[in-house]
């Protein structure tokens, strides 16, 4: 007995003092908070610049809201982005379902492939639809011999909320998965238990458990749907994003744009603010009673109509583009259209992609050290909800504000480091997320041992903490290296004149409908995103 | 070492630790409390990462903490111990154990190759055969052996080890706490252990001292702080013990053993009886076994005190617990008489 509650006591101190040691009680280095407080500054700065310019101007600011276009916009934008949540709803729980609870043949397959289309950029996608299904696109050139010379239109409404959705229905997937694969499958043997149908336990016992689920996604889409600016422009949707381009830089209306900017950033921090509520809701639900694996579901003859099911998806949103694409590569490099001035492009799309993982990975640090061991520190929180900043606005919005700070200040306008500084803006939360998880398995204990051992902090710091967090902090430069090649709307806005990435040059070939010329840095982006899709692990992570 | 008043705050609330205690040269002290007594705290303010808010700390005479004076960890010449050990997980066993020699620590003394050093040190530590492994390799008990060369290589002042046995499975804990010993005792380490667990303490130490709510209570040998506890939580804490609140009467208190002279002045005081203190005695208190524990290396036995044909009880239905060794036959529920084998601990408040 005495044994027993002496293991007992040194247990519940191991936990406790784990518990206490792994944040330091004191206050973090000056040098530290100074660097995470210009970053957040950094962060805040220009949505906070574009809000005091509208507070300077109230009039203009709120004629410009109120003129007649602008109500029915911002209605159709967030219109737009609710059918969208819908139609990636209406696609992902389907195929959530399908490959997490049931017998469904090549399911490992299905579920890695029906994922991959969040690796397509929303104007590759675009391009694809207008180039195949558009006036004078593959099909209707396909048809022409039968006398086919108009197909319906796909442009507007529609069409971009059904390409956004093709590609920012993963998003749902994604989340949706692993609720549906935990589900208690008590509750729904109760169900059945007490008599009811499929159906009726379905929809009394199951999906309000997914409740917390569908929001996250749907919420996770309907913000990709908002900050889209591609997509909805390529198919000619007049979005709150194409205005505030437009406004922008055809009319120069640099007070009408900010506004709307302004407004966008309103409707995208409502639906955050949506979001950050479910999820605390989320972790309520997030008690698992046990009960085991819920019990895989036998399809029995409908299987093969379910995996065709799955396989149009996966044509449709993968098959399609890449032989689109892939049929346009062909026909540029016929035309030798291809490759031309593409060298130039590709070291433009290096340079802004190393510079702003650098430069993101810096902030980062800071930020994620406070994060990660200052958690008392009263500016910690304050200081890392602004860094999220980039999480929930637009890249348009954080694009035009740096866009008018540039310019109000002059020398930085066109210059590239204006460019960067909205990438790291952007970015920051996916450094972040990497650099404070090393950071957090390093525990100051370790550094506590070093100074011991005779290092002055800065070498205890540099020797353990340094080494240790550099492959988190490198795999977050890696994504943000990733998702800057990508990027459209804040390259459009903010590159200087002849600088062109891969993501504007596609948009810019294929705005002019140069398909051809768009194809290959296409597919170099697609497969540049499908390597961080690859990292996260879903390859390997499957029942 | 010496400390003297060495006190830490923490808010109104919260407790507040005050540290006065001496480490002889040579010895291992173990500091003994329960969790949340403020062992570690105390450690902590001796290695220097957190800094006391008065008082005075002399490591072999140089005083390292006082009235605005901090020296900083790195130039204490304090070796640590940690409870999740703390190893560089990027770094080999020989790397670790180099670590506080590489830079020209403290203490390094000229002409004392670092290569000998590390390899005496792993030799000490029963470490050579595994020097150029990277340490997740190792066994918990093989990492903790780095964790106790890497302190021990830079001959520190003063070793501190914090809860070291606490990520071992129980097994394993014993064999560990004589290996520590006789390394630290082989490097010829000055060091203070901390650890809730009072059979660790008592077995490894050269002296203990136990702590209850951020003070020292009592300084001893193991066997003077376990036979002769200073103060009821002491008692209380350290070993099994049947402790029963009781009113004195005329400078006597009446145990159901017998009576015993009481401290003058007071009305009521502790009587702590440890169960071992107890034997079967022909003639003694008359009571019935409730329930028997039997462990093999011995038995403890719930006695109820209770009424017999022969002999009344002075104390019916109060409860004692009795460690017999365990040869003695007894029948479970059947009758027993007890007597004392040593007077009974007394306390007062």
């Amino acid at each position: 007995m005495a044994v027993r509650t002496a293991s007992a006591g040194a247990l519940t101190t191991a936990i406790a003092g784990a518990g206490s040691r792994a944040w330091h009680r004191g206050w973090p280095p000056l040098a530290i908070v100074a660097a995470a407080a210009v970053v957040a500054v950094l962060c805040t700065l220009p949505p906070a610049h574009l809000a005091w310019r509208a507070a300077q101007d109230p009039g203009t600011a709120w004629s410009t809201l109120a003129a007649s276009p602008v109500p029915p916009l911002a209605a159709r934008t967030v219109a737009y982005a609710l059918v969208t949540t819908a139609i990636a709803t209406a696609i992902a729980l389907p195929v959530a379902w399908l490959t997490t609870r049931t017998d469904l043949p090549l399911r490992r397959l299905m579920t890695v492939l029906a994922a991959l289309p969040l690796a397509i950029p929303s104007y590759v996608a675009a391009l694809v639809a207008v180039s195949a299904l558009g006036p004078r696109g593959l099909l209707q050139q396909a048809l022409e011999p039968w006398g086919v010379e108009r197909l319906p239109s796909i442009y507007g409404f529609w069409g971009a909320a059904a390409v956004v959705a093709l590609v920012s229905y993963p998003l749902m997937l994604l989340t949706l998965r692993p609720a549906i694969a935990n589900l208690d499958p008590r509750l729904e043997e109760l169900s059945r238990g007490f008599g009811y149908g499929r159906w009726t336990t379905l929809r009394r016992a199951v999906l309000p458990q997914l409740r917390p689920a569908l929001l996250s996604g749907g919420l996770l889409v309907a913000l990709y749907a908002l900050a889209d600016f591609g997509a909805v422009s390529l198919m000619r949707f007049d979005s709150l994003t194409r205005a505030i381009f437009v406004r922008y830089t055809s009319g120069f209306d640099v007070t009408g744009a900010s506004t709307l900017a302004l407004l966008l950033m309103v409707i995208a921090l409502a639906v955050v603010a949506l979001e950050v509520s479910t999820r605390g809701a989320r972790r309520h639900h997030a008690a698992r009673g046990g009960g085991g694996a819920p019990p895989t579901i036998s399809l029995g003859r409908w299987r093969w109509t379910a995996l065709g099911g799955v396989a149009l998806l996966v044509a449709v949103a993968l098959v399609l583009p890449a032989t689109v694409l892939g049929y346009w590569l062909v026909r540029g490099l016929a035309g030798g259209e291809a490759i031309a001035g593409l060298g130039e492009t590709v070291t433009d799309t290096l340079l802004a992609g190393t510079l702003a993982a650098l430069a993101t990975a810096a902030a980062a640090f800071p930020v994620a050290l406070l994060a990660a061991r200052y958690r008392r520190f009263l500016l910690t929180r304050p200081i890392e909800v602004a860094a999220y900043a980039g999480y929930a606005l637009p890249g348009l919005t954080v694009a035009l504000s740096l866009a008018v700070v540039a310019v109000h200040l002059g020398f930085l306008y066109q210059s590239i480091l204006v460019l960067i500084t909205a990438y790291v803006l952007l970015f920051l939360p996916q450094a972040l997320g990497a650099t404070r998880v090393a950071l957090i398995a390093v525990r100051p204990s370790m550094e506590e041992a070093a100074r011991s051992l005779g290092r002055r902090p800065w070498r205890a710091f540099a020797e353990v903490t340094l080494p240790l967090t550099g492959r988190g902090v490198a795999a977050g430069a890696a994504l943000v290296f990733l998702t800057t090649v990508k990027e459209l709307p804040a390259t459009l806005l903010l590159a200087p004149t002849g600088f062109e990435t891969l993501a504007t040059r596609v948009w810019s070939a294929s705005s002019e409908a140069f398909f051809a010329r768009a194809a290959l840095p296409a597919l170099l982006l697609i497969a540049l995103s499908i390597l961080p899709i690859a990292a996260t692990g879903l390859w390997r992570r499957d029942a | 070492m010496e400390a003297s008043g060495l006190r830490r705050t923490f808010g109104p609330d919260a407790g507040v630790l005050d540290l006065s205690l001496a480490v002889r040269a040579g010895e291992l002290m173990t500091l003994l409390g329960p969790s949340g007594c403020g062992k570690t705290t105390a450690l902590r303010l001796v290695a220097g990462f957190e800094q006391a808010s008065a008082g005075e700390l002399t490591l072999w005479g140089e005083r390292v903490a006082g009235p605005e004076l901090h020296v900083p960890p790195e130039r204490r010449g304090v070796g640590m111990v940690f409870q999740d050990y703390a190893l560089f997980p990027h770094l080999s066993v020989a790397h670790n154990v180099a670590y506080g020699l590489a830079g020209g620590g403290l203490r390094r003394r000229p002409g004392t190759d670092r290569e000998a050093r590390v390899a005496e040190v792993l030799e000490l530590t029963g470490l050579a055969g595994v020097a150029g492994r990277g340490v997740h390799e190792l066994s918990g008990g093989g990492q903790q052996r780095v964790a106790l060369a890497r302190a021990v290589a830079p001959r520190p002042r003063l070793l501190l080890l914090d809860e070291p046995f606490s990520s071992l499975d129980l097994a394993l804990r014993g064999q560990m706490r004589a290996e520590l010993r006789a390394i630290v005792k082989r490097a010829g380490a000055t060091a203070l252990l901390v650890t809730h667990d009072q059979e660790e303490a008592l077995s490894i130490a050269d002296r203990v001292a136990f702590m209850w709510q951020g003070r020292i209570e009592q300084v001893g040998t193991p066997d003077e702080v376990y036979s002769h506890p200073a103060t009821l939580p002491a008692a209380r804490f350290i070993g099994d013990a049947n402790i029963y609140d009781l009113p004195v009467e005329h400078g006597l208190v009446a145990t159901p053993f017998g009576e015993h002279e009481a401290p003058a002045g007071r009305s009521r005081c502790y009587v702590v009886l440890r169960p071992e203190d107890l034997q079967v005695q022909a003639g003694g208190t008359p009571g019935r076994v409730i329930e028997r524990e039997y462990y093999g290396h011995d038995q403890v036995l719930h006695v109820e005190l209770a009424q017999t044909a022969e002999s009344p009880s002075p104390a019916p239905g109060v409860r004692v617990r009795v460690r017999l060794g365990p040869h003695e036959r007894i029948t479970p529920t059947g009758p027993i008489a007890l007597g004392l084998r040593r007077n009974p601990l007394l306390f007062w408040e």
